[in-house]
């Protein structure tokens, strides 16, 4: 089975996010493989794992996401791309779904998986248009893959009624959920063994596309600006014997938060 | 005697010896070198205090009887060395002693030595005897009863009871049947009767044996102290007691560093070594020949079994079968490493001879290491062991991995963003390093990730600042550019995380030239001062126990006996075992407590770890009971309502030990920093 993996290289969210002039400082953040993809990769993994074939890796962003790349690449995964171009900058989840058609459609991939959505902007876009590019069925925010014989994935997913048990025909595209697995660590031989697995850089152009197809210019939505979180306010201190704050907060909830009504 | 019987006795017996002994040695050449013959002079040091003077035996109060009695068996078996030479010499000429340098009869030497071997004939038999008292009538849990335990201490009686019985049968042959026995004479000396009270004495009891009967047993008893000898020699290299060989060289070859050899700096990016499967201990043959030699010298006297905070808690870590097992292993597999130069493979070494649940346990709290009589280093081992288990196979616990994540990404075990390091410093007036200071930093305070982030320690760090606010100290944090020492990474076997954050602390303690640290953290205390050295990062570190001992000393914050209640102090194991540090604290307690602060029975360098260390902190404690619980018991059994200590997980693990028992009214958890900033004058 030969399973291709977006994934994007992320803010890390633990970090506090500053804005500056309505743009995210990138001064002294660090970027860190999005969660969901991680999850991704490893459901790849374990995939190869039992069922044999080949991962294959992909990413659009500029050098650091490089790091990202690596990393899976230690996890296990045989092969990356790179879609390494100044032109990709500013992509909405359309042109990033556009350039990954067209990096799926230089392979022959039986599935597709990347994570639920990006840390970052918590879109949650790409996977679902690719899936309609590629005119793929479209499974999202999966918590359990189950291979069952040839062509045929038993994949659930948490659905408005509970589980859904769906039986999936291949190939197709599904989003990982993070209660998917627990994602390995690049171990030591990982790590190795990466350094002489394969990565390959690409420009828009080998893909066929041309600048203007993606990027800002490319884009159907664009962010005028961002604007800082809230800051936390303070938490309130209830003081008094238990009858007493319990009287306290059950007012406060009732009449401020009105989560009552 | 009989020269030819003698002589046929004697080859064959050194002739096996020798092949056991050869066999051994050989297996420890095939074992990982390591260099234990430098500073010979410290050598020798170590070989007197430990070897000869006994003094692990001797010099611990719990155990004082039976170290006195094994000084005793130890100091009978130097003497009665010489002893025998004399024995086996008679076999081969009659008056052998004569010819031997100042064992003559015109020497008096030779009658000073009668004595004392007389004596400790007697006294060894007396100390064997009350050894089988222990083990059958005692019965300490330490101890094992064994077939080969019980054999060995028989056939030290019967070497001392042989000899005596020879010397009064030959006693009473010269003295009562006219025999023409070799003896001491002298005119001014007297007789070798005269200087030997025991045999003598034993010799009057038999005195109306008649001659035939007594030459018979002056014969017999020869022949049979002969056996004896032999057959114990070559029992030794394949028992437990093969300890009367190798113990001696191996405190001679033992750890001259404090407090034991270093974790070996790995090379991570040799690809070669990561092939052939040579990170860390992965098999019997990885250990260094003296961590072999460690095995063979294992007498399983069980210090290391009562002492062990695992032990005591119930899990499945008990030091002295931990080394059996390897040492059992490993002579299964003698004859295969000296055939092949390696070990078959049949078992592996993590889940068939040691399991895994054993090796996890450990909390590298080195108390084992501090009681072993032998100057075995357990804990090294162990480490080496992880990290086969994290680097080669990936086998770690389990709740390892986000902490190894949070390392990764953002230096410091929760993964909290590195940006948020300095926070607890806001608004303290704590200038942050950011260039080389220019003389007007005193020192650099190294907070550590729970001085930064854990809110119960970060009022250690607020204390400790305050203090050298208050004596005037020019201080610096270094902010954001802080990360994680490495020690949990290090200690739980996963030597390439320990070595990227190591490598990248020592960078940026180097671009900022800092010279001189103070930390709250005897974990990161003990990475700073003694294991990046191996990186090239040379820093004085002090604890701020010790900092601050120093400011009392110079005047510079003056302290009253404020604290009331019954307190104690809980030695850290890494500052204590680790850095020898067991005074600056208690001095600092006993200045601010109005009453002197009371021991718990497990004090100083035999202190109970609060369950932490070796990546412990991380990891689920599922099995037996609480070790931080356990310790917390002891605390409260000498009556403390305030348990001080210097480092920042021994107050998370006995502070939720407190929890976990509802005992938050009666006892309280505080750092001698925080005790010092309350009892300072006002």
């Amino acid at each position: 089975m030969n399973i291709l993996v977006p994934v994007k290289s992320v803010i890390d969210v633990e970090l506090n996010i500053r804005v500056r002039d309505g743009r995210v400082v990138e001064d002294g953040m660090n970027y860190v493989l999005n969660k969901w993809d991680e999850n991704a990769v490893e459901a790849a993994l374990v995939l190869k794992e039992s069922q044999g074939g080949e991962v294959t890796v992909v990413t659009v962003g500029p050098d650091r996401s490089g790091e990202a790349l690596r990393k899976t690449l230690a996890m296990g995964a045989d092969k990356a791309v790179h879609v390494n171009d100044p032109a990709t900058e500013g992509s909405d989840a359309h042109g990033f779904a556009k350039i990954l058609a067209k990096v799926a459609a230089r392979g022959a991939y039986d599935l597709i998986i990347t994570g639920k959505q990006a840390q970052d902007t918590d879109m949650g876009g790409t996977g679902p248009l690719l899936a309609a590019m590629l005119d793929l069925p479209l499974v999202a925010g999966v918590i359990a893959i189950e291979p069952q014989g040839a062509g045929k994935l038993g994949i659930r997913r948490l659905g408005q009624f509970g589980t859904e048990v769906i039986e999936l025909a291949l190939p197709a595209l599904i989003t990982a959920s993070d209660s998917l697995n627990e994602p390995r660590l690049a171990s030591l031989r990982g790590i190795m063994q990466a350094k002489k697995k394969p990565m390959e850089v690409l420009k828009v152009a080998d893909l066929g596309l041309s600048a203007g197809d993606v990027g800002s210019a490319g884009a159907r939505i664009q962010v005028v600006e961002y604007l800082p979180p809230p800051a936390r306010s303070a938490g309130k201190k209830f003081e008094g014997d238990e009858a007493e704050t319990t009287a306290q907060v059950m007012n406060l909830l009732t009449n401020e938060a009105k989560i009552f009504a | 005697m009989n020269p030819t019987l003698i002589s046929l006795a004697l080859l064959a017996s050194l002739a096996t010896f020798a092949y056991l002994v050869i066999t051994k040695l050989r297996v420890l050449l095939r074992m990982a070198p390591e260099n234990r013959f430098d500073q010979p002079l410290r050598r020798l040091g170590l070989l007197f205090r430990i070897g000869l003077g006994q003094s692990k035996l001797v010099g611990r109060k719990r155990e004082r009887s039976a170290g006195a009695m094994h000084f005793f068996i130890f100091w009978g078996f130097v003497i009665l060395g010489l002893r025998e030479i004399i024995v086996f010499g008679e076999g081969y000429m009659h008056g052998f002693q004569e010819v031997l340098p100042l064992l003559g009869s015109d020497s008096i030497a030779a009658y000073v030595y009668t004595f004392v071997y007389n004596l400790f004939e007697v006294t060894v038999l007396c100390m064997v005897l009350f050894a089988l008292y222990r083990r059958f009538a005692i019965r300490p849990a330490r101890l094992t009863l064994n077939r080969e335990a019980n054999t060995i201490l028989f056939m030290i009686l019967g070497v001392v009871i042989t000899d005596l019985v020879f010397d009064a049968a030959k006693f009473n042959l010269i003295g009562l049947h006219g025999h023409e026995l070799h003896h001491l004479r002298h005119p001014v000396f007297g007789t070798e009767m005269d200087w030997a009270p025991f045999a003598s004495g034993l010799a009057w009891l038999i005195s109306s044996w008649g001659e035939g009967v007594t030459a018979g047993l002056y014969q017999m008893a020869y022949w049979a102290h002969v056996a004896v000898i032999l057959v114990f020699l070559n029992l030794l290299p394949d028992s437990k007691h093969a300890h009367v060989i190798t113990a001696l060289p191996n405190v001679l070859f033992g750890s001259l560093g404090y407090p034991h050899t270093p974790v070996a700096l790995l090379d991570v990016e040799n690809e070669a070594a990561w092939e052939q499967g040579k990170l860390g201990v992965d098999r019997i043959e990885h250990l260094t020949w003296k961590q072999g030699l460690d095995l063979y010298t294992c007498t399983e006297c069980g210090r290391c079994y009562d002492i062990c905070p695992t032990y005591v808690t119930g899990k499945p870590l008990t030091l002295k079968w931990f080394n059996e097992s390897l040492r059992d292993h490993l002579r299964e597999e003698e004859a295969h490493l000296n055939r092949t130069g390696a070990s078959s493979g049949e078992k592996e070494l993590v889940g068939d001879v040691i399991s895994p649940d054993t090796l996890w346990a450990c909390t590298t709290c080195r108390a084992c290491e501090e009681v072993c009589p032998v100057s075995i280093e357990h804990v090294p081992r162990i480490v080496a062991m992880r990290q086969a288990q994290t680097l080669l196979h990936e086998a770690q616990p389990e709740e390892l991995n986000n902490t190894y994540r949070g390392l990764e990404r953002n230096g410091n075990p929760w993964g909290l963003g590195y940006d948020q390091r300095a926070n607890w410093a806001e608004g303290l007036d704590i200038p942050i390093l950011t260039a080389p200071p220019a003389g007007d930093v005193d020192v650099v305070m190294w907070v550590g990730c729970m001085g930064a982030f854990d809110n119960r320690s970060q009022k250690i760090a607020k204390a400790t600042a305050a203090l050298m606010h208050k004596a005037g100290v020019r201080f610096a944090i270094m902010g954001t550019a802080e990360k994680c020492t490495g020690d949990l990474a290090r200690r739980s076997g996963n030597e390439m995380l320990y070595q990227t954050l190591a490598r990248e602390n020592v960078e940026t303690l180097n671009g900022l030239q800092v010279k001189k640290l103070v930390t709250i953290c005897p974990h990161c205390l003990n990475s700073l001062k003694n294991e990046y050295p191996q990186l090239d990062g040379h820093y004085e570190v002090y604890h701020h126990t010790q900092y601050i001992a120093q400011l009392v000393q110079e005047g510079r914050l003056q302290i009253d006996g404020k604290l009331t209640g019954t307190v104690t102090y809980h030695d850290p194991c890494y500052l204590g075992r680790y850095n020898n540090e067991y005074d600056a604290p208690r001095d600092l307690l006993a200045r601010s407590s109005q009453d002197a602060p009371v021991e718990m029975r497990r004090a100083r360098n035999e202190s109970f770890c609060c369950g932490a260390g070796g990546a412990r902190m991380w990891m689920e404690e599922n099995i037996g009971t609480r070790v931080n619980e356990e310790r917390l018991r002891q605390a409260r059994e000498v009556g403390a309502r305030t348990i001080a200590t210097g480092c920042p997980f021994c107050m998370t693990m006995l502070a939720d030990g407190v929890a976990a028992a509802g005992a938050e009214e009666e006892v309280r958890v505080l750092d001698i920093a925080e005790i010092v900033l309350q009892s300072l004058r006002t």
